[in-house]
């Protein structure tokens, strides 16, 4: 299998396709790095309440890599499953655009092996972009600016103290890498079913731009559908952000989510071996 | 306004016993004047609702009459009147001070004191000091600020030093009505908020230790660092 | 001949909607075999294929290759099996050695610089290993199809068209490598083509098959010995013969003469007869040939007028 996976990985990575969401991260994050450096930014004080604000003195490295980092992969995280996508939406469908499907599955493998390896192929090649992420926004950040506090906003203002920050960042995007695993695995789905890849990709993006717009109208009837909704659960790496973590949310989401990615995983295994192959 | 406070302070004060308050507010500033310039570490614990905050650590500096300046390796934040703090910067302006009585305080006899700021351009309308019988140390102050709220400042002493500075500060702040930080978050599900223990109030506790008093602090200390 | 089976297919059968591709076939192929499969357009033949190599599900029937029923043996039978199924098409931005790695190592063969270098030796593209597969020609894909077919020494070979694309030379060369393969290497050999002339030169048994049935299977000797035959007699006296086969039944049965050939259609157990004839009746024959082209057979049969 895992010769099966590395041949799978080989082919994700000598297609342009997927190296647009690297370039795109490696671009644009350095970008913003520059122009938090040119500018003269308070480091998030400014999300305390002015009231409060003004009557406090602060000091310290307020704008520091942490918080440029924490802007990044808030900003950039409703982005980055259109980068997935890409890569999710080819990885079978490319096959039968392709014509290859014949070779592959004329090989002394069974099916299961080639969904699988391909599946989890894609779920590395995901990893591997928010492992980017990382380096470009995380790694870069604290070594241009600096570690520090990060203040952070949600339900309160919360300020984290510099030896409390890292490990939150890692297990924030470990959840992400669950999250935009749901991703991959919804474009993977899509691919299953079609012979041509920009079908799944459209088709996902579709569906995440639809459920995060019902989960935002206030209505009673999107209210009652918003707990199905899997983009509602897409953000719960922000859970870390906060003191203390509710843990217990924090297993809802991952278990919701998993089970979604199992739930898509299942549904294209199942199609991709009864599939006849004509193409 | 002030006027009627005046008024209203002087007529209930006919019937307290008579001591000078001036003078007493003069025996403080000149027994905290003996404090030329001072280095202090500061432990700062600050308790406001819908603001989390780690313990800080922090080096406050303060040279005469009024050079203040903090310093932390991570991150720090005070209150301004906790980082201003000196009875020069509260008495210097002109006043009108009203000696209230005595009280027992944490043990102590005290004397209470209002002072009243003259002018118009002070942002504090109206403060109570309690002092110290005969050691002349600032207790307790309550101020009211123009904008209508009020902060109280507890100082303790740990008679370690032979200087009048506190070796622990408690200050208690009215929270305004606020509208709390609109949510960055995709999250919509609202989480039920923590009540706090002390609705409508903020309170930063803040610990000094390791005094290094009258040793020569250099002016260049206390410049902008330039960012 | 052997009689090992190497495929038996038994009842096949493939519906989709409303149209059934492949409607009870039977099929044997034999050890050592090389076997023509043969049908017009929409027969069923790349249908069949497929559910030979697992890529269709039958709707019903059974096929065994070595001896295994596909259904349960399926990776063991395609450990053994190599293919082209219709035209060959690769990973594009991938050069022709890194196809052949890559699908080599999936079917568990010796990837090594070497054996890799050596079948694309075979079929020429020795000196394009390092180019990109989207640089091909259509008869480079080709043999680059082959190639991947044979680079792990399957013990059965299945061809769906596999000089489509190339030239004559071409052509000749893969004729050549088929009958090398099958007679040398003892490999059996399942070949679907519509160029019937190649067919004819290299194939033991055939099988016609239209809408989706078997139509004929037999070897190629046997098939094409059967039924209408194309005569050519040769004759020393060629007046003599117009004479006599002009005042004879045989004049019906004459298509043609040219100098001193006369082109005759009879079935196999009238061509004594004629030459018997002739020769009772003073015509001095020199030579009997029976001819019959597979493209005729096949164009009989499968427009129904055998």
């Amino acid at each position: 299998m895992i010769k099966i996976i590395s041949i799978e990985l080989y082919k994700i990575f000598r297609k342009w396709r997927t190296y647009i969401g690297f370039i795109t991260i490696g671009v644009l994050v350095p970008l913003i790095h520059l122009s938090f450096g040119l500018t003269t930014e308070d480091g998030g004080v400014g999300m305390i309440p002015r009231s409060i604000r003004e009557g406090f003195v602060f000091t310290g490295n307020l704008a520091n890599g942490y918080f440029i980092s924490y802007i990044i992969l808030h900003s950039l995280y409703i982005h980055i499953p259109f980068l997935i996508v890409l890569i999710g939406g080819d990885l079978l469908a490319g096959e039968a655009t392709a014509g290859t499907y014949r070779m592959l599955i004329t090989r002394p493998i069974s099916r299961f092996q080639i969904i699988t390896s391909k599946f989890l192929a894609g779920i590395i090649a995901t990893v591997l972009m928010l492992v980017w992420l990382a380096i470009t926004s995380l790694l870069l950040g604290v070594i241009l600016f600096g570690p520090g506090v990060l203040i952070i906003a949600q339900d309160k203002v919360l300020i984290l103290a510099e030896n409390d920050v890292l490990w939150r960042f890692i297990a924030a995007y470990g959840f992400a890498s669950i999250s935009m695993t749901v991703v991959v695995s919804l474009a993977f789905l899509f691919s299953s079913l079609v012979e041509n890849a920009i079908g799944p990709i459209v088709s996902t993006m579709a569906i995440i731009i639809v459920f995060m717009i019902l989960s935002v109208i206030e209505l009673d009837i999107f209210a009652a559908i918003k707990p199905y909704l899997f983009t509602n659960y897409l953000t719960g790496w922000l859970l870390f952000f906060d003191d203390p973590i509710d843990v217990q949310a924090v297993i809802k989401d991952v278990l919701i989510l998993t089970g979604h990615i199992l739930g898509f995983y299942f549904l294209s295994l199942y199609i991709f071996i009864k599939k006849d192959i004509l193409s | 306004m002030k006027k009627i406070i005046l008024l209203l302070i002087v007529t209930m004060s006919i019937s307290a016993q008579s001591k000078d308050p001036q003078k007493i507010l003069d025996k403080v500033v000149q027994n905290f004047n003996s404090v030329q310039d001072y280095t202090v570490n500061a432990k700062i614990n600050v308790d406001i609702e819908f603001l989390k905050v780690p313990e800080m650590n922090a080096k406050v500096y303060f040279k005469q009459p009024d050079k203040m300046k903090m310093d932390s390796k991570g991150f720090a934040m005070l209150p301004r009147q906790a980082f201003n703090f000196s009875p020069n910067s509260l008495l210097e302006k002109k006043h009108t001070s009203v000696y209230t009585g005595t009280e027992k305080l944490n043990g102590k006899n005290v004397d209470v004191i209002r002072v009243i700021p003259t002018s118009d351009s002070s942002e504090v309308i109206l403060s109570t000091l309690w002092i110290e019988q005969d050691k002349y140390l600032i207790r307790k102050i309550e101020s009211t600020s123009r904008q209508g709220g009020t902060f109280q400042i507890n100082l303790s002493y740990d008679g370690k030093s032979a200087y009048p500075l506190p070796s622990s500060i408690k200050f208690e702040f009215d929270l305004p009505k606020l509208n709390l930080p609109k949510k960055l978050s995709g999250k919509m599900d609202n989480k039920e908020e923590k009540k706090s223990d002390h609705p409508g109030k903020g309170i930063v506790m803040i610990k000094y230790s390791d005094y290094k008093v009258n040793q020569g602090i250099p002016d260049a200390v206390f410049a902008e660092k330039k960012k | 001949m052997s009689d090992e089976k190497i495929i038996e297919i038994e009842a096949l059968s493939k519906q989709f909607k409303d149209v059934k591709a492949v409607n009870n076939l039977n099929i044997n192929v034999y050890k050592g075999d090389v076997f023509g499969f043969l049908g017009p357009n929409g027969a069923g033949k790349s249908t069949t294929i497929r559910m030979m190599l697992s890529l269709i599900k039958p709707t019903s029937g059974n096929i065994k290759i070595f001896g295994h029923s596909l259904k349960e043996n399926r990776k063991d039978i395609l450990r053994r099996t190599g293919a082209i199924v219709e035209k060959p098409d690769f990973y594009l931005t991938l050069t022709a050695y890194k196809n052949i790695e890559m699908l080599g190592r999936l079917s568990g063969a010796d990837t090594s610089k070497k054996k890799i270098m050596e079948i694309l030796e075979l079929v020429g593209l020795e000196k394009r290993y390092k180019s990109k597969v989207k640089t091909f020609s259509h008869g480079m894909k080709q043999r680059l199809g082959i190639a991947q077919a044979l680079f792990h020494d399957p013990d059965l070979i299945v061809l769906d068209e596999p000089t489509t694309g190339l030239d004559p030379q071409g052509m000749k060369e893969i004729r050549d490598l088929i009958i090398h393969l099958s007679k040398d290497r003892g490999k059996t050999i399942f070949l679907s083509s519509h160029i019937l002339p190649e067919v004819e030169i290299v194939a033991t048994r055939m099988v016609i098959i239209n809408k989706g049935s078997t139509v004929v299977e037999g070897t190629v000797n046997e098939l094409l010995n059967s039924g209408n035959l194309k005569v050519t007699v040769e004759v020393n006296n060629p007046d003599r013969a117009l004479e006599v086969i002009n005042t004879s039944r045989w004049k019906e049965k004459l298509n043609n003469c040219s100098n001193s050939d006369f082109f005759f259609t009879l079935r196999q157990e009238e061509i004594a007869d004629l030459n018997k004839y002739l020769v009772t009746n003073d015509v001095s024959v020199s030579a009997v040939i029976p001819t019959r082209s597979l493209e005729e057979y096949f164009l009989a049969l499968t427009e129904g007028k055998q």
